[in-house]
């Protein structure tokens, strides 16, 4: 699985929301993207890819591509 | 198809719910008793099997929500269908909204008390609080102990025990294995804003699981009696028939297989030992085997024979006088726990992993096998049990039930309203399958409310012989109306049945309570339950008839004089306590 088909499925398992139509999800598209389950994707993350966020990046990471975005740098360091 | 196939084929229905559930249930194992749960792998779960909805509402001040949404698997496996009710966060705890679950969870984060209050202070406020919420509902009352760092902790702990302790049916959670397991990983104090709590992701999950499995569990569902554990690779490495006594292997996961399993005995489970092996090989296996902490004598029932293991299972629950619903039976090989649960459809199943450590954790996470406290009955149940063979033996050599007792010395002791019983009360009333009425399952408060109110009685009777004290083995809860006195609950412990002794202890019950002057009639509430033959069959010998099969409750009134006649037996000491 790669790592874009595993943070959709991640998106999708905590928003309990089909997403393959959605090119890039959101917090801006998606209304149950709460700041509550915002928390449950950021733990699902760091499970699935053994990293951890700051509260900073938290507050940042607003997308899917965010989170590509981020992993990308933090597994280059 | 002919009715006859279709009664078969009707017939087979639960064995293949049963089949089809343990199938599932296997699966859960891995994502469940995981060392290091995953929340993605948790929340992808959902049961296929009958579960039982339950309201569960939370008073908190921080953001608990994390860890509850992992909750749900856990308690689905305990045969719960949760509804959270989450309060907003109060520091005051107000208990605006409450009365309307069945438990009241109060998770805090006392780090916010910790600031202004000493832990005395602090301790004697929960409580305070606490009584404000036992007054306003029945339902049974959890507190997440002292999050704080030791040894703080310890001291404000001590003191919520003695603060809780007078209380009804107040529990409080202790995390103290939670925080010696993660450390200061238990807490995240660098991502408070984000995350609303001090609880880090590892300290919500491994609470979520402690109070799906452990605490719920253990406030919401009946607990089990028995774990029956396998030989062959589960309790060691190795097939005993071919690498022999000294060749088995315990390996350090299966040392501590061996040690939850003393754990459980300790609590007052029975262990049960059932092998398809040669009773020499394993009567050497444990008398060579002396680096093994487990020993033969710790089992109390064994069935070691090369018959099926259901048959081997069912010689264990008569030995042990429970029935199979209330085991966890253990065992490596998948085959032969289906074939266990074809026949006992309700049978609850571990399946044993070839890393015993995953075998141990899903011992030390499987629903229903702890309690809050280990009482002195729990201890009782495993002593009663030994002495059982020889109260057999000396029945098999008495001519009639008289000389029985006369020889046994019973002593009867009946207590009314007494406050030191009605822990065990309750107990008796939530957990009693075989020999109960009325299946109302009344908690401590609702026993506290019928001891204090005075047209209601809790009768309980104390059951010793010179063999063992059993302790108290039957409750009854009678309430007056007019000439007529009501039995809303009436319970006796299977380990009192088979001596002959039933109808004495509820006559003695009835008549030695006040309530009984000017009465014309007994009422007795019954309703059928999935186990509960052996009270039905008591029933209609004492009432002479054949009682209708309805799923609603019969009110089947008797005599009087018909409960006075079975309250004399002259070969049984009773005593009333004042």
């Amino acid at each position: 699985m790669t790592e874009v088909t595993q943070l959709r499925t991640i998106l999708e398992t905590a928003l309990a929301v089909p997403l393959s139509r959605v090119e890039n999800p959101s917090r801006d598209q998606l209304e149950n993207w709460d700041s509550l389950t915002h928390i449950e994707i950021v733990f699902m993350v760091e499970e699935a890819f053994d990293v951890r966020f700051s509260e900073e990046e938290i507050a940042k990471l607003r997308s899917l591509e965010d989170f590509i975005g981020i992993l990308q740098v933090k597994h280059a360091t | 198809m002919v009715g006859t196939d279709r009664d078969a084929a009707r017939a087979k229905q639960p064995v293949n719910h049963a089949l089809a559930a343990l199938s599932a249930r296997l699966e859960w194992q891995a994502p469940l008793f995981a060392a290091e749960p995953e929340r993605a792998a948790l929340l992808k779960l959902r049961a296929p099997w009958p579960l039982t909805p339950r309201r569960i509402r939370f008073h908190r001040n921080h953001a608990i929500e994390n860890a509850l949404s992992v909750l749900r698997p856990f308690l689905e496996y305990a045969g719960i269908e949760p509804e959270l009710l989450v309060g907003s966060y109060d520091d005051t705890l107000s208990f605006a909204v409450a009365g309307d679950a069945d438990v009241e969870v109060i998770w805090l984060d006392y780090a916010r008390f910790a600031e202004r209050l000493a832990p005395a202070a602090a301790a004697a406020w929960l409580g305070q609080r606490l009584e404000a919420l036992r007054a306003r509902t029945a339902a049974p009352l959890l507190l997440l102990d002292w999050d704080g760092d030791d040894p703080v902790r310890t001291e404000v702990n001590a003191r919520l025990r003695e603060v809780i302790e007078p209380l009804a049916g107040v529990r409080l959670a202790d995390r103290g294995e939670l925080f010696e397991q993660l450390g200061p990983d238990y807490f995240d104090l660098e991502r408070v804003s984000a995350t609303g709590t001090r609880m880090s992701r590892r300290g919500a999950i491994h609470t979520a699981r402690l109070l799906g499995t452990r605490w719920l569990a253990a406030l919401l569902q009946p607990r089990l009696k028995a774990v029956v554990i396998d030989l062959d690779n589960t309790l060691y490495a190795g097939v005993l028939g071919e690498d022999g006594a000294a060749g088995v292997v315990l390996t350090d996961g299966h040392r501590r297989l061996q040690r939850e399993l003393l754990d459980l005995r300790d609590s007052g489970l029975f262990l049960g030992l059932l092998s398809r092996n040669d009773a020499a090989d394993v009567r050497e296996l444990f008398a060579r085997r002396g680096d093994f902490p487990v020993r033969l004598d710790d089992f109390s029932a064994r069935s070691i024979s090369w018959e099926l293991k259901s048959q081997g299972l069912e010689r264990i629950a008569q030995a042990l006088r429970i029935d199979p619903a209330a085991m966890l039976f253990v065992d490596d090989n998948v085959g032969e726990l289906l074939e266990t649960v074809q026949t006992f459809p309700a049978l609850q199943c571990l399946h044993a992993d070839e890393d015993a450590h995953a075998t141990a954790e899903g011992l030390r996470h499987y629903p229903g096998l702890r309690s809050f406290a280990t009482t002195g009955e729990d201890s009782l149940r495993i002593a009663d049990l030994h002495a059982n063979e020889q109260r057999q033996r000396i029945a098999a050599t008495t001519s009639d039930f008289a000389a029985y007792h006369e020889q046994l010395r019973v002593v009867l002791t009946i207590g009314h309203d007494r406050p030191e019983a009605l822990t065990r009360a309750a107990d008796l009333s939530l957990k009693t399958n075989q020999f109960n009425l009325a299946l109302r399952r009344y908690g401590e408060p609702a026993m506290r409310a019928f001891a204090a109110d005075g047209q209601a009685c809790v009768s309980t009777a104390r059951l010793q012989d010179r063999l063992t004290d059993s302790g108290i083995i039957a409750v009854g809860v009678f309430e007056r109306r007019e000439r007529m006195l009501s039995v809303r609950e009436l319970c006796i412990s299977c380990r009192a049945l088979g001596r002959q002794l039933e109808d004495l202890v509820v006559a003695q019950m009835l008549i030695t309570g006040t309530h009984l002057a000017d009465v014309d009639e007994v009422v007795f509430a019954f309703r059928d339950g999935p186990r509960n033959e052996p009270a039905r069959e008591w029933l209609e010998r004492l009432t002479g008839r054949r009682l209708p099969r309805r799923g609603d409750e019969l009110e089947v009134a008797v005599p009087v004089e018909r409960v006075r006649e079975r309250s004399v037996n002259p070969h049984v000491k009773v005593e009333v306590l004042p």
